[in-house]
Parts: C-alpha cells; structure tokens; sequence
C-alpha cells in the first residue's frame, strides 16, 4: 500500500533531518572550539530490496583536507625548533647586553686598556691604580658571569627537552587508545568524528614538539614515525627516552656525558650519529642549543679568558719562571694558566684576578704598575711595565679554530667578533623564527578556514532543514487525510 | 566554480592576529621614535656590530687620552716657564761673570757671590716646581724634589755648599788660589770641581748625584694616542744644568775678597763659560720640549676630529630614521583603525539578524 509508503517515507525525511538539525547544533556549538572540523552527515537514498523507501544518514563525515593539514603540521615542526632556539638565545644575548648599552665583554676590556693608559699618565696615583684593578675584576666578573649563563641555557634546554619528551610520550600513549576506541567503533558503525578530530589535535600537538610522518591505515589506525623512520606508534606506542641532567658544566657535552634521546634503543638526536636523527620541532630546536649554540660561545669566551690570561702573563716582566706560583694579572684559579699544554675548555668561569692586587685579599693594588711579582726598587715614573701591559691590546695571537671565528688577531679584535657573531646567530634565529610564524600562521588559518564551521553557512543549512522537515510533515498531513477519506468510506 | 571558504574562527582569529603584528610593529616604533635609536640595534646591524662595539671603545678611548693629554700640556707649558725663569737668572749672573773676568772693579765683584747664591736659589725653586704632586724635573723619580736647597742636608750627609767647601778645602782653601793655574786645577785637577759635578770624584758623597740631584736623569715617558709616546727630555740631571749649578757654585763658593785678582778673573771667565755652555743646552732642552708640546696640540686636534667623526658613525650606525617611523606609524594607524572598523560592521552582520 503506497499510502504507508509515503508515511514512512516522510518519517525517514524527518528523522533524516532531525540528525542533520542535530549536526548543525554540534557544528555551531564547536563553531570557535580550536581543532574543531565541520561534520556533515551524508544523506543517501534508503533503498529496500531495490524499490526507494526514503532517506538515510549513511555517516557522519568530517570535513578535513588532509595536505592542508599534512602542511600545517610540517611548518610548525620547523616553526617550534626555531622558535625554541631564538628563545634561549635571545636570554643569553639580553645578558651580554646591546653595543649601546656598553656592558658588554668588548666593553669591559676597552674599560681595562684605558685604566691601564690612565694609570701610565698618573702611576703612582692610588685611586688609578684601584681602578685598574676594578676594571680587572669587572672583566674577570664578566667572563664568569657568561660562562655561568651559558650553563644556565644549557640547563633549561636539558629540562626543556625532557618536558617535551614526557609531553610526546604522553600524546603517544593518548593516541594508541584512541586508536584501538577508534578501531572498535568503526568495526560496529558508529560515529568516530569526534575522537578522530581528537587524535589530529594530539598529532598537531606531537609535530610540533618533534618532527613525524605519519599515515592512516586500514582501520582507520594511524601510525606515525618520526621523519627519520623510527616507529613511534605503530599499534603499541613506543616510549622516547631521555635523561635529564640537572648540572651542566662546559666540559659536559653530547655525544658524551649529556644524554640523547632513543627510541627503541635507536638515538634519535640530531648529531648522535643516526643517520637522520630528528630535525625539527621543539626537541630538536632545543638539542640545537643545547649542543651547538651554547657550546659554541663557551668555546669563544674561553678562548678570550685564555688569550687574556696568556697575554697578561707574558708581559709581565717581573714572572721570572713558568711554575704555577708564576701568576699573571689573570689566573686561572689562583694559579699560573698555561694556554699551550691547559685544556682551555670553561676557562671564562674559571679566571679570576691575582689575590696579589686585591685589597679584599691582603693584595696591594700598586703591583699592576711594576708586575705581580715586583719586589720595590723602581721609580715610581718608570712606566716601561704599563707600556707592557698596554701592549697586550695590541698584540696579535692565535686563536683555536674551534671558537668559529678568526684564527688571528687582537684580543680586542676577536671579542669584538665573538660579541658580533653571537648577536648575529640571535638575529637570524629571530628573523627566521618571525618570517616561519608568519607561513605558519597562513598554513593554520587557510587549513583553519577549510576544516572550521561557518557560522552563517551553518544556518542557511538550518533554514533548509527546517522547510524540509515541514515539506515532510506536509505529505504525513496529508497521507493521514488520505487514509482517513478511505476510512470515510 | 570554486568556492573559498572561510570558517567563523579563521576570520577571528585571522583579524586578531593581524592587529596584534600592527599593535606590536607599532610599540617598537613608538619606541625608536621617542628614543630615536634603534630598538635592537646589534641586530638590525648584523655583523657590522663589530665595528660598532669598537667604535663605542674607541670613543671612550678618545676620552680617556683627552684627559692625559689635557695634564701633559699644561705639564709641558709648565716646565718651559720654569726653564725660562732658570735661564733668564743664568743670564744675569752670566753677565756679571763676562764684567768679572775682565774688570778690575772690587766693589763690584764684591757682590758677585751673593748674587749668585740668589741666581741658585731662583733655578732651584724653579727646577723644583711641581704639578699636582709631581715634581716636573726628577725624571722617572718624580716623587723627590730634583735639587737639594744649597744649605740644607741630602741624604748623602752634606749640603751642596758644604761639598763645594770640601773640595776647595781639599786644595788648600780660597787662600791657595793666587794663579791661574792654581784655579785651573781646583777645576779640572783629580777629585777637583768638575769631578764633582760629573759624578766622578772620590769620596761620592758630595758628587753631584748624590748632594745636589735627588731625582733621575731616566725621563718620563708619556702616551699620547695609541702607540705614539713623547719622552720629556728634562730633568735637573742633565749636562745643562750640571754646568749652570757648576758655573753657579763656583761664584757663589768663592768670594772676590778672598782670593788674588789674577784668580778671581780666572774663576770668573771659566764660571762664565760654564754658564753659557749650560744656557745653550737649557735652549735646547726647551726647544725638545717645544717639540713635544707640538706633538701634544697635534694629538688634540686630531683626537677632536676623529671624535665626531666617531660620534657620527656611532649615530648613523644605531640611530632610527625619525621620518620613517613617524611615516610607518601612520601608515599602520590607518590600517588599524580600517581593521577596527571592518571587525565591527562584519560583527554586526550576521545571518541571525534576518531569522
């Protein structure tokens, strides 16, 4: 009877609609909910042994572009390494201070040589004598002080990377229920929108800590490897290790006493000889700092408490052997510095000025006119030894190949370079950091602008719906007319 | 026909991040236009802060020389005024020495030995001037006065006119002074006046180092840019006035009334010989001197150019262009107040408003 057809009809018609009303509610309520992919249940026409019986939700499905987002996630991997990197070098370089700001390494050692000229114009003036010992303990202070901040970098990249290791194991682990839900509901056909636009926020959230490619199979499982091929999620997750080390030293370096970070015992980090460690997202931005940066300037200030200490000691004519009592106006710890044999590595936290100079220290400051070692019997106009002394500036020495920098030149001239490059490497981190934002951010918004719900598309689908739900209750109207003319009869 | 489509957040989102780029390009220019340099200034100059950093050092490089070398010539005048005022007293007594040697005048060579002991009392002091605790003509010894007061102690135990007495008293006194000769050997004999005054005589006590010259005859060496250093090349050691204080003391040891007329002109021409020869030298050292002190103005003057040339660079180097920014800062003015003024009318319109 075709009548009972047409109300059965309509009766899918409605209930049709009455899901898709309930899909625009959801789509609205989500409309500014972060991560958030439109749905859209897929009507198709309900047919019963081949004869049309009305209509049907065949799924409800979500509306994502999968390149858009494949980008969105490789951007911001490259996007959070630099990001991370800029960060911790924008600490350090506020530290070392701007060139106008005159606080800097280059400006402590001008302020030396010129206390030194001072001194040679007045030297048996007390109060210069006092200021040239100042202007070495500022110095000495100032090379400390940056090497105890570039441990302190160090430091918070190592805790840095062992947060956002728990952060990935813990996605990791998220995404492997969610995978086995997921597989289940698919299995009985039931809707697995929500918990899918779940797993992509926990694959967005994990791209951006560390580099992945990832695909779906069979299942809707997704597995993911980081874009080396290593297996993070292939069923079972696996868990990334890493140990924190809570002091880092100069000496501590990586591959060596510093940890790295493995996965089923593969060494992931970049630099520790698997051949395509991570490269990307905040782990790798923060090993880069931790390993490359950082070390890289301990190196160039430790090649200048080197050189400064040499040099001083050199022209200092009243040393008269090379015993580790036979101290310069620098010592490496209280003691004699021998750059040609000594291991200079952390040397910039280890200079300090003679206790000789030092009136906290039972010392007398007049010592930097005649040498450290001067016992009396010069004139108090004999200047020869401060010529000496100035002449330190001017002189040219060799510097290890390892600071990155020129091999030869003035120590003026080599801290000036060490300040330079490393505002410089801070810039370009910067600079790249803001011009990758900039792609990321277009990548998000278009990927955003595609997978995100239209509030205004949203109702004008509302506004169909409902004169469709009316058009049905139309023909249910006047089906049940129909059948009541009939009963009439 | 492709549709591009735009979801409600995106468009948020998009307008929010777009006015906080504007907001916060705006505070850094709002910065650099009030401070009028730049807001991260090592790194808008790259590598090129270097050369800034060496600029700020040598900036305050040129401070530090400008104050050494404002003392080293007022130092510098200093002494010239002293080594005039030593030679114009030198002068005098020369004078007196040239009418001795060949007049006869007794009343007049009677005053000769006062003057001159006045004439060694004026150089002294003059030679002793000191500036702001330094005395200019010790030498590297700069913390003694340079000449002994010729009646007072030295160190050695004597007094200069106690010296100029032992020697004469090792020649048999003033009364064994008749001839020429006896004079000539009081002068230039072994252990006699000149040995004395050219350090060489025995006992040391009395030589010239040791009673009349407490400093050291190692000048002082002072910079005055970088690497270039000036030597002052006076002291009260120097073979000038040796032979000034020689001529000086042997007028002023030996009185006219003592000795025989022969002699005394004998002792007269040789002081004045003495005395011109130490003045010729004391021209020269003052002529060295002047030298110097050119050098110094010339440092001055180059050390005011280099420093606006300096200050300039340093300017050019970290200043922000002021009409750049304030032309920026309008530019983003506009575009935020548009920005703000599209938010609110697509705000209000919305669908919802015609259900």
């Amino acid at each position: 009877m075709s009548i009972s057809l047409a109300l059965q009809t309509a009766l899918t018609g409605m209930q049709a609609n009455q899901t898709k009303s309930a899909v625009v509610a959801r789509n609205i309520a989500n409309a500014t909910t972060e991560g958030y992919s439109r749905k859209d249940a897929v009507l198709t026409s309900l047919t019963v042994a081949g004869e049309g019986r009305g209509v049907t939700v065949s799924t409800i499905e979500r509306q994502v572009n999968a390149s858009l987002t494949r980008e969105t996630r490789g951007q911001s991997s490259t996007y959070e390494a630099q990001s991370a990197k800029s960060t911790l070098l924008t600490t350090y370089t506020d530290s070392i201070g701007q060139p106008s700001d005159e606080r800097s390494l280059s400006s402590k050692l001008a302020g030396l040589e010129q206390a030194l000229v001072g001194l040679e114009e007045l030297p048996d003036s007390a109060a210069q004598q006092r200021a040239v010992v100042d202007a070495a303990v500022s110095l000495a202070n100032a090379l400390n002080s940056a090497s105890d901040t570039i441990a302190d970098i160090r430091q918070q990249a190592d805790a840095g990377i062992n947060d956002a290791v728990t952060e990935v194991n813990t996605a990791l682990k998220q995404m492997e229920e969610l995978n086995r839900q997921i597989g289940v509901r698919t299995g009985t056909g039931q809707d697995t929108s929500e918990l899918e636009d779940q797993r992509d926020r926990l694959l967005d959230q994990v791209a951006s800590l560390i580099d992945i490619q990832y695909f779906t199979r069979e299942g809707n499982e997704v597995v993911v490897m980081t874009s080396g091929g290593v297996t993070l999620l292939d069923e079972t997750a696996r868990t990334l290790e890493f140990t924190n080390t809570a002091v880092i030293g100069p000496e501590a370096s990586y591959p060596g006493s510093l940890s790295g970070l493995t996965v089923d015992g593969v060494d992931v980090a970049p630099g520790g000889g698997y051949p395509q460690g991570i490269s990307g997202g905040r782990i790798a931005g923060l090993f880069a700092v931790r390993d490359g940066a950082m070390p890289e300037a301990q190196r160039q200030i430790d090649e200048i408490a080197s050189a400064l200490t040499d040099l001083f000691q050199s022209a200092d004519a009243s040393i008269t052997g090379t015993g580790a009592t036979d101290t310069g106006l620098f010592t490496e710890n209280g003691l004699r510095h021998n750059r040609a044999t000594a291991d200079v590595t952390g040397m910039a936290g280890r200079i300090q000025v003679n206790d000789l100079v030092l009136l906290s220290k039972g010392g007398d400051s007049s010592l930097v006119a005649t040498g450290l070692h001067a016992t009396g019997g010069s004139d108090v106009g004999d200047t020869t030894q401060l010529a000496a002394f100035i002449g330190v500036f001017d002189t040219n020495v060799g510097f290890s190949a390892s600071a990155g920098l020129t091999t030869s030149g003035t120590i003026k001239s080599f801290t000036d370079a060490v300040i330079s490059q490393q505002h410089t490497a801070r810039a370009a981190a910067e600079n790249s950091a803001t011009s990758l934002n900039v792609q990321l951010e277009t990548v998000k918004a278009s990927r955003e602008a595609a997978e995100g719900v239209n509030i205004e598309e949203e109702l004008q689908d509302l506004m169909l719906l409902e004169r469709s739900f009316a058009a049905n209750a139309q023909i249910m109207q006047a089906a049940g007319r129909m059948l009541d003319k009939l009963l009439e009869i | 026909m492709t549709m591009i489509r735009v979801s409600t957040l995106s468009l948020a989102r998009q307008t929010r991040n777009n006015v906080a780029q504007m907001q916060s390009e705006m505070m850094k220019l709002q910065q650099e236009l009030s401070t009028g340099s730049k807001m991260d200034v090592a790194g808008e100059n790259g590598s090129r802060t270097a050369t800034l950093l060496n600029l700020r050092n040598t900036a305050n490089e040129i401070e530090q020389f400008d104050i050494n070398l404002t003392s080293q010539s007022a130092r510098l005048a200093t002494m010239q005024e002293a080594l005039t005022q030593a030679r114009t007293a030198g002068e005098t007594l020369r004078d007196l020495a040239l009418a001795a040697s060949g007049s006869q005048s007794e009343t007049s060579n009677a005053t000769i030995a006062g003057a001159a002991s006045d004439a060694i009392k004026t150089i002294t002091n003059m030679l002793n001037s000191s500036q702001s605790g330094r005395f200019l003509f010790s030498g590297t010894r700069f913390d003694q006065q340079p000449l002994q007061q010729p009646d007072t102690t030295s160190a050695s135990g004597l007094s200069p006119n106690d010296a100029m007495a032992q020697v004469i008293a090792a020649f048999g006194g003033t009364a064994a002074l008749t001839t020429t000769a006896d004079v000539d050997a009081l002068i230039d004999g072994p252990n006699g006046i000149s040995a004395m005054f050219n350090d060489t005589r025995v006992p040391a006590a009395g030589n010239y180092a040791s009673t009349f010259f407490n400093g050291s005859t190692t000048p002082v060496v002072g910079r005055v840019d970088g690497d270039v250093t000036i030597s002052y090349d006076a002291t009260a050691g120097d073979q000038g006035v040796r032979d000034l204080m020689q001529g000086l003391y042997m007028l002023s040891s030996v009185s006219s009334d003592d000795v025989t007329e022969e002699a005394y002109q004998q002792l007269a021409a040789r002081s004045m010989e003495l005395i011109n020869s130490g003045l010729e030298q004391l021209t020269q050292s003052q002529s060295l001197l002047g030298l110097n002190e050119q050098t110094v103005a010339r440092a001055q003057d180059n050390l005011d150019v280099q420093k606006g040339l300096v200050n300039n660079q340093i300017v050019k180097l970290e200043e922000a262009d002021p009409y750049e920014s304030s032309l920026r800062l309008d530019v983003l003015k506009t575009q935020l107040e548009s920005t703000f003024s599209v938010t609110a009318s697509l705000g209000q319109m919305s669908l919802i408003n015609y259900l």
